[in-house]
């Protein structure tokens, strides 16, 4: 059976193709048309998942959109309701952004691919979040959660899911909090009040949160507080996302917390201004912890499994799930590579595939790399027309070169096979350097990334060394495994450890088994044997507003505007020229091959 | 010359706060601008045109950060006050770009002679900024550094246009003004679609809402905060439906 | 490979769509646990509204003209 996931139309559009109960490709829309969090109708993110399974649209059995848009108007338009005479502002844009297209999304499937009208399924928004988390995960009884900003009406849901090889699976969601109370809502208005970008920003307010105090937990507590039931309830009157569109929060939320900060000013932590957006952060951060371990605490407690699913853009938080992991109870955390709407593509065609066709269940490979491979030859061909060098090595030399290339400080632009589905880089389009000194973590923020002092990078480590180095909980590793976590550095290698070292101790590690990224692995190895630390800083192939890069001629054009000094893509790799020029060819530096 | 607008212009940048704000706009501009001629470099199979497209990006990269830079100096030396008093960058545009493309659609004459377009109307629009901006050197200064290198965008995008269409570039530079013209249009008829739009949405907003928003304030009230069951029947829905 | 239609065809199609999935609309309201039946002649007056907003984005040249219609 062959079945495609659609996610569209609010953030991360991506496309993902399930045959015959696992899946063969998946990416987001943004690695293809190059804008980032591109929204739009994921035509080429489709195209590619067919033309790669030599599909045509007419071989599909069904196409799933990962969510009820007539439902999701119903919550619009009773939003609009409740907020008149207010929200005339919102109704227009909500009436004229859903009604003009978002609305009609089977007569959209049906006009862009030519599929029946029959043929086109929807899910629930978190049931696709639900089975996006579960169905990937290597269990097969667990609890679920999933939360995010809003779906349809639910912001979060718990449940449990069951699966049997070969079987029946069942995903059951028991209850749900509803619009406007909102976990992912409550966090994207503190990130807009922080100035930066919602649904993009959210990480710069869990980075910035390390470099304050939560002073602010009382003011928070007032804007979101618990209910009997051991939910959660937002006061509205500090928001006003529910009535316009114009901004999330109220002018109480201002009298509460002070002045906004505007987006373009620079956050100066030496500043009191500085100090209090820092704090608000860090007392956001520790209360929505809070919420967290509380609420998965007692679903633990009621469900008794030691296995928990968290799916939904919250689960994006590794602060709070390294805490979700170390004070609920459950044993093992899963949460996906792609736990944001882009992975519900995937979540829709799994939900489609086990609960409504019943399809007997099947293990999904635990990886990330369902997008589209490099092309070996590309790097070469590129190099070739700009006159630089290219080396063209066998494995084992290729790594044993690039290992060199890191010990001597060079940045490597790494690109290899299949990219990843999700936000993080895992591996496959990552930018790696030597992991020591904090002056390389801010030559990557000033020469290569562009961004903001406060933001950490994150470190790459085989799982069979990672106790070494970080305090991992145990559960911990399996939550690492897709950068899912953020945990304390040991102390002893802090300071060897500076560029990945968070200002408060802490890092979000992805342990690499070498069943997953067999190449990753052994450059890890290789640098181990060279360094003494088989640990590397292993951050997005991207610079600043724009998507991780996808084809080599992506990966080719960064590498050519940036500070990267040498770019590996399958098995070839080149330096910048002024590098290969200047080598010296001392006893640690690999002699270059110029033309 | 003077420009026929420079009493327009003289104005949109007398104001400090509005000639900051416009600044970071300029500068968000140029970075868009600038991701889209990396995507041109990304899309041309000459060697040649690639790498000056990822030159010329990294001038757009290196004006926002000039922009940018300024903008924030000039908002440092004010008052903390609201953001902006209003847009008025239509008024006083910065660079277009390649806003009105979809680049991985463009063959690269099209795309030349859409860009030497873009640059010679922006250096244009630069020129008459500086000619008002005598009270704020350090703002002229940083229209007068990018206006240089539009002066080399516009010679390159010429230069490569003849070299990659000889025969055919002069009709590309009418086509890339008449598209210029009809984006113009389009532009003028989605803003007037969307005022009418929202004139008109607003008046049912008013004329019909009101019943419904009494309902649905009632349902409202008697919605408990907290969880709330799933119905039994939702799981596993039928997934034909779109409610 | 997917095969292209033009924008006008899409949208018809987008259009010819809109009956169906306005009926799924008022099946919920009328037969979901929100008790939300009261909100069905709003939410089928607004799905007409969404036709006149789906030609105005198929012939954005003349969406000005469309919206006239009112």
């Amino acid at each position: 059976m062959k079945i495609l996931g659609i996610s569209a139309h609010y953030h991360d559009a991506a496309a993902a193709l399930v045959v015959d109960g696992l899946p063969v490709g998946a990416v987001q829309q943004e690695r293809l048309s190059r804008r980032k969090n591109d929204a739009a109708f994921p035509l080429e993110a489709i195209e590619w998942c067919l033309d790669s399974a030599g599909l045509e649209p007419e071989d599909l059995d069904a196409v799933v959109f990962y969510e009820r848009p007539m439902l999701k108007f119903d919550r619009i338009l009773v939003s609009a309701l409740c907020a008149f005479p207010h929200g005339r502002g919102a109704f227009a844009h909500a009436m004229k952004n859903s009604l003009g297209e978002k609305a009609w999304v089977r007569g959209l499937i049906t006009a862009q691919l030519g599929v029946r009208r029959d043929r086109v399924l929807f899910t629930e928004h978190h049931q696709s979040h639900a089975a996006a988390a579960f169905l990937t995960a290597p269990t097969r009884h667990a609890a679920i959660m999933t939360t995010d900003g809003v779906g349809e009406w639910a912001t979060l849901t718990v449940g449990r899911g069951q699966r049997t090889l070969n079987g029946p699976t069942r995903i059951v969601l028991d209850r749900e909090v509803r619009f406007p109370h909102s976990l992912g809502m409550l966090y994207s208005t503190f990130t807009a009040y922080l100035g930066f970008s919602v649904n993009e920003g959210e990480y710069k307010v869990m980075g910035l949160a390390a470099y304050g105090q939560p002073t602010f937990v009382d003011q928070v507590r007032k804007v979101i507080h618990s209910t009997g039931d051991g939910a959660f309830a937002l006061d509205l009157d500090y928001f006003a996302f529910h009535t316009t569109v114009a901004r999330s929060y109220s002018k109480r939320f201002v009298e509460l917390f002070g002045p906004p900060r505007q987006a373009y000013e620079p956050i100066d932590l030496a500043t009191p201004d500085g100090r209090r957006f820092a704090d608000i952060a860090a007392s956001v951060q520790a209360v929505l912890e809070e919420i967290l371990v509380d609420m998965t605490r007692r679903l633990h407690a009621e469900t008794g499994l030691p296995d928990l699913c968290l799916g939904g853009g919250v689960a994006l938080n590794g602060v709070a799930n390294a805490r979700i992991l170390r004070e609920s109870g459950f044993e093992r955390l899963f949460v996906p590579p792609a736990p944001g709407d882009a992975g519900s593509a995937l979540g829709a065609a799994l939900y489609a595939d086990r609960i409504h066709f019943g399809n007997p269940d099947r293990d999904v490979p635990d990886h990330p790399f369902w997008g589209p491979a490099v092309d070996d030859a590309e790097l070469a061909r590129l190099a070739g027309e700009d006159g630089l060098p290219v080396a063209d090595l066998d494995e084992a030399a290729l790594i044993e070169r690039i290992a060199d290339d890191l010990l001597a400080g060079r940045v490597v632009g790494w690109m290899e096979g299949a990219t990843e589905f999700g936000p993080r880089a895992l591996g496959h389009r990552s930018i790696l350097t030597a992991p020591h000194d904090a002056a390389m973590r801010d030559r990557l923020n000033r020469d290569i990334k562009y961004r903001e002092e406060f933001r950490p990078f994150a470190p790459v480590v085989p799982i069979e060394a990672a106790d070494r180095y970080f305090e991992l909980p145990p559960g911990g590793a399996r939550l690492a495994r897709f950068m899912s976590g953020v945990f304390p550095v040991r102390p002893e290698w802090r300071e060897r450890l500076a560029a990945i070292t968070h200002v408060d101790g802490t890092a979000r590690v992805q342990t690499v088994e070498r069943d997953m990224a067999p190449r990753l692995h052994a450059l890890l190895e290789a640098y181990g044997r060279r360094s003494g630390m088989p640990v590397l800083l292993n951050t997005s192939f991207n610079l600043a507003g724009e998507p991780i890069v996808n084809r080599v001629v992506e990966g080719y054009s960064t590498f050519r505007r940036s500070g990267i000094d040498v770019l590996v893509a399958g098995r070839s790799r080149i330096v910048k020229r002024a590098l290969a020029q200047a080598s010296p060819m001392g006893p640690n530096e690999p002699r270059e091959e110029l033309a | 010359m003077q420009s026929p607008l420079s009493s327009v212009h003289r104005w949109v940048w007398r104001d400090a706060r509005r000639r900051a704000n416009n600044l970071l706009r300029f500068a968000e501009v140029e970075a868009d601008g600038g991701r889209d001629l990396v995507r041109a470099a990304e899309q041309t199979k000459d060697p040649l045109l690639r790498r000056l497209f990822l030159v010329h990006a990294l001038d757009e990269q290196r004006h926002a950060g000039l922009f940018r830079q300024r903008g924030l100096a000039l908002l440092a030396t004010l008052p903390a006050g609201r953001d902006g008093d209003g847009r008025t960058d239509w008024l006083a545009p910065g660079e277009r770009g390649l806003d009105d493309l979809r680049v991985e659609q463009e063959r690269d004459g099209a795309l030349l002679a859409f860009l030497h377009l873009s640059e010679k109307a922006a250096a244009r629009d630069f020129t008459h900024y500086i000619a008002v901006l005598d009270g704020d050197p350090p703002t002229r200064e940083v229209f007068e550094k990018v206006c240089r290198d539009e002066a080399f965008h516009m010679n390159y995008t010429h230069a490569q246009l003849l070299r990659v269409a000889p025969k055919d570039h002069g009709r590309l530079l009418w086509m890339a003004r008449l598209r210029r013209l009809w984006s113009l249009y389009l532009r003028f008829a989605g803003a007037l679609a969307s005022v009418i739009g929202t004139v008109v949405l607003t008046v049912q907003y008013f004329v019909f809402l009101p019943p419904f928003a009494l309902a649905a304030r009632r349902a409202q009230r008697r919605e408990p905060e907290g969880w709330t069951p799933i119905a039994a029947e939702r799981n596993g829905a039928a997934l034909k439906r779109q409610y | 490979m997917i095969r292209r239609r033009g924008r006008i065809h899409r949208q018809m199609i987008v259009l010819g769509s809109m009956a169906g999935s306005t009926l799924d609309l008022v099946q919920g309201l009328w037969r979901g646990p929100s008790g939300r039946r009261w909100l069905v002649p709003l939410a089928v007056f607004l799905c007409l509204t969404g036709g006149v907003l789906i030609l105005a984005v198929t012939v954005e040249a003349l969406a000005p003209f469309v919206y006239a219609i009112f």
